[in-house]
């Protein structure tokens, strides 16, 4: 509170005593002026104001920087409000900006009116004074920190200082941490060397594109704000300062992004040129469980206020954990790292990947932080007793789990089952099966289709079947029975060729069929004698005698044969 | 399956079809007890070593999800953490229900400070059931739905609902097992690291740069087999390192 009251008060009940005037008051045709309106009253006071400046059609006038400084007057602080205008007038002659009315805290306020002079023939009034704005690179990268520095020249000699010192533009941050004052002979863009106040900071933009930038600024005399370092031989002017607020010409700064291609593993969005120092240690020997710290320092040309710290590496056996970095200054910066080993096999610290981007170069360019070697002593280290864990979260307790009591599931091996010959070929035996159904299928519609196959077929069986009988008959010397098989036979082996039942089938039905094959042969004479003895012997009163049909077994036999033949 | 068959043939099918379970006894077997009551008595009398060797030679000669369970239990009590993660997961891979294994991988993780392998979703999938269980669900739904569609027509019988009923199951089931089989085949290429600080290098040979140290019990994707190295891939790196120097889950 006593701060509050001891500090000094703003003035903000007097009267406002508006003035207005040309910077300066007489030009040449084609020259420009600053139409400049200094009120004492707050900027953010004024509650109407023109939108466009009515003045002689021969000037044209643009809107210039406007802002606020405060003076001290007495035991009150007086705000000074200047808003400028650019005027460039376009032939001789005198013209004058009217009078307006403007609103400040509600009430009106008359603007006076300001000759401006436009002389034909010259002038021998100085110059309005500009400030220079000068940049360390035109041509940056999105991110990349800048240094900028504002300059006022000095005037017959002497210097004065700047204070509200404003870059206008956009896209781009502005470091006001990072301000270094100056009064040293500097070499101006137009190649004179003279005594000029320096205001320098840092700058990093973060669009990409053209973006131009101008800076203002309040001339404040010796009132010099902050330290100042003053080279050479300078005059300083005494007295009450004029606080008058100039403005640069506009600079282009012209932003480029970062290209994609190269980036290296660890890059946090540092440019610029940096190097590092050998990583500290606190200590190289340990015990499991007690903390480690690293200390990174690295060095760039510029500022690294906005140098992002690489992030901590995760490694098997380690806790890592990045300390929080203090605040950067200048081109210095510190980063320190907590290591915990979990483990004691443990060597060396995890690597931390770092790397910067180099504008110059256009490339990235490795900082990789290497493993430092550490001893990891046997033994555990106490375990923090921490109050933080409370009853409704507890620790969730992990330990090994017993031996199995028996071996559990077993396979062969450890290859996939699916890959085995074996489980293969097991596999495939319902592939065989189907196949085999399918071709049982089309050959069972194939029979069904050709009946005849399969009565062929019966028939050659059944003929076999009666051979057989026959022959054994044949050596029995038992005629009768020779002759019912050989009927037999015949009957079987003719019945798939009409077709019909064999028993069915008589003489001439089988003579038919011998004639069909072998119309001169002496096939059908046998038959018809078998066929006749048979019958004899199976109906006859008196049993026949038989004995010479077994003497002509050899052409019953070339019988039978030809009847096979053609099944 | 409840099928009354009438026709000889079919029942020759039926025996086909079920000749498979019969012979899972084949490819199965009896572990050997005596390797394995040796080991647990060795790990009870504090001889690890001897536990290791004994639970080893055990799940080498029949490899059993206890077996592999207790040889990373012996590994562990050994300092052995490559070993130890890989036996577990091995255990895990022949019974994925093992509880014991999954716990001891945890606490293992958690103390070592490793990592768990990235499981795609198929891999996740193949992990429900057993390796042996998804080859014979494929093989006996594929065989079931061709059964369904063919055997009607063969037998001439009147294709009925339940036949296609069962055949879209069967469908079904053979579809849904096919990610879980390329999961099997991918998750099959995992392995760990055996060994602490093992050499990540840039070519096969012993003079090659190395890109990185690995700890043991890491992760890895093994990628491509040259002579004596494995090329494996890690989250953030690929190189190649010594095939005593990785183990992967299944050995080829």
């Amino acid at each position: 509170m006593q701060l509050m009251l001891s500090a000094p008060q703003l003035e903000t009940g007097a009267p406002v005593i508006p003035a207005a005037a040309f910077d300066p008051a007489e030009i040449q045709p084609g020259g420009s002026a600053m139409y400049r309106v200094t009120l004492n009253t707050l900027l953010e006071a004024i509650t109407s104001w023109p939108s466009n400046l009515v003045a002689a059609p021969e000037l044209q006038v643009s809107t210039g920087a406007r802002g606020q400084i405060f003076r001290m007057n007495g035991n009150l602080m007086q705000p000074v409000t200047v808003l400028n205008y650019h005027v460039t007038a376009t032939r001789a002659g005198s013209f004058t900006v009217p009078g307006f009315l403007v609103e400040i805290y509600g009430r009106p306020v008359m603007i006076p009116t300001a000759r401006l002079e436009v002389a034909a023939t010259g002038t021998a009034a100085p110059p309005a004074r500009r400030l220079v704005l000068e940049l360390s690179e035109t041509n940056a990268f999105v991110g990349q920190p800048l240094r900028a520095r504002v300059l006022l020249p000095s005037t017959g000699g002497s210097v004065q200082g700047l204070a509200q010192v404003e870059l206008n533009g956009d896209g781009f941050l502005l470091d006001r941490n990072d301000v270094r004052q100056q009064i040293a002979p500097t070499r101006l863009p137009d190649g004179r060397e003279v005594p000029a106040f320096i205001y320098e900071t840092a700058l990093t933009p973060f669009v990409r594109g053209p973006m131009p930038l101008s800076a203002q600024g309040f001339t404040i005399g010796n009132r010099f704000t902050g330290s100042i370092t003053i080279r050479g031989s300078v005059t300083i002017p005494g007295g009450t300062p004029e606080y008058l607020l100039l403005e640069s010409e506009p600079v282009t700064l012209h932003v480029r992004p970062l290209p994609p291609e190269g980036r290296l593993p660890g890059f946090t969005g540092a440019i610029g040129k940096l190097t590092r120092d050998l990583p500290r240690l606190s200590t190289n020997s340990v015990r499991v469980g007690d903390p480690l710290k690293l200390t990174l320092t690295f060095h760039g040309e510029g500022s690294l206020a906005r140098l992002a710290p690489p992030p901590a590496p995760r490694a098997r056996g380690w806790q890592t954990f990045a300390d929080a970095a203090p605040p950067v200054a200048g081109n210095v910066a510190t980063f320190s790292y907590t290591f915990i080993p979990q483990a004691e096999d443990l060597t060396a610290t995890p690597e931390i990947p770092f790397s910067y981007f180099d504008p110059g170069r256009g490339t990235y360019v490795d900082l990789l932080v290497p493993a430092q070697p550490v001893k990891i002593l046997s033994g555990v280290a106490l375990p923090l007793t921490g109050s933080w864990r409370t009853e409704a979260e507890p620790e969730q307790k992990l330990s090994l789990s017993p031996l199995a009591k028996a071996p559990g599931d077993s396979a062969r091996s450890l290859r996939p089952l699916a890959w085995r010959g074996g489980f293969l070929a097991v596999a495939l035996l319902p592939l065989v099966a189907l196949l085999e159904l399918w071709s049982w299928d089309r050959r069972r519609r194939y029979l069904e289709q050709h009946p005849e196959i399969l009565r062929c077929r019966r028939a050659r069986r059944a003929l076999r079947r009666e051979r057989r009988k026959l022959r054994r008959a044949a050596q029995a010397g038992d005629a009768r029975g020779f002759a019912i098989s050989a009927v037999a036979a015949m009957r079987v082996a003719c019945a798939p060729h009409y077709p019909a039942e064999p028993r069915a089938l008589v003489c001439g039905d089988v003579t038919q069929v011998l004639r069909a094959n072998d119309p001169g042969g002496d096939t059908s004479a046998v038959a018809r004698r078998v066929f006749g003895a048979a019958d004899a012997a199976q109906f006859g009163v008196t049993p026949p005698e038989l004995k010479d049909l077994l003497a002509d077994r050899a052409g019953m036999e070339r019988l039978l044969d030809q009847l096979e033949a053609q099944l | 399956m409840n099928l009354k068959i009438r026709i000889s043939n079919f029942k020759s099918l039926a025996a086909a079809a079920l000749l498979p379970f019969l012979a899972t006894a084949a490819f199965g077997g009896a572990p050997g007890e005596d390797l394995f009551s040796a080991g647990v008595q060795a790990y009870r009398d504090g001889e690890f070593g001897e536990a290791a060797r004994a639970f080893r030679q055990d799940a080498e000669r029949q490899p059993s999800a206890g077996a592999f369970q207790n040889l990373g239990n012996a590994e562990w009590q050994r300092g052995r953490t490559g070993p130890a993660v890989l036996a577990w997961e091995q255990a895990l891979w022949l019974q994925p229900a093992a509880t014991a294994a999954r716990n001891n991988l945890r606490y293992a993780r958690s103390s070592a400070q490793l990592e768990a392998p990235a499981l795609a979703w198929h891999e996740i999938a193949s992990t429900w059931l057993p390796a042996w269980a998804w080859a014979w669900l494929s093989a006996v739904s594929l065989w079931l739905v061709a059964a369904m569609l063919l055997l009607p027509g063969i037998l001439r019988r009147r294709r009925a609902d339940w036949h296609q009923a069962v055949a879209v199951t069967g469908l079904t089931v053979f579809l849904l097992t096919l990610p879980a089989q390329f999961g099997l085949f991918t998750r099959s290429r995992i392995g760990f690291v055996l060994l602490p600080g093992v050499a990540l290098r840039l070519t096969p040979t012993q003079e090659a740069q190395e890109i990185t140290r690995l700890g043991a019990g890491e992760p890895a994707r093994c990628e491509r087999v040259r002579g004596n190295y494995f090329y494996i891939r890690l989250n953030q790196a690929a190189g190649w390192v010594e095939r005593t120097e990785f183990g992967l889950i299944c050995p080829r």
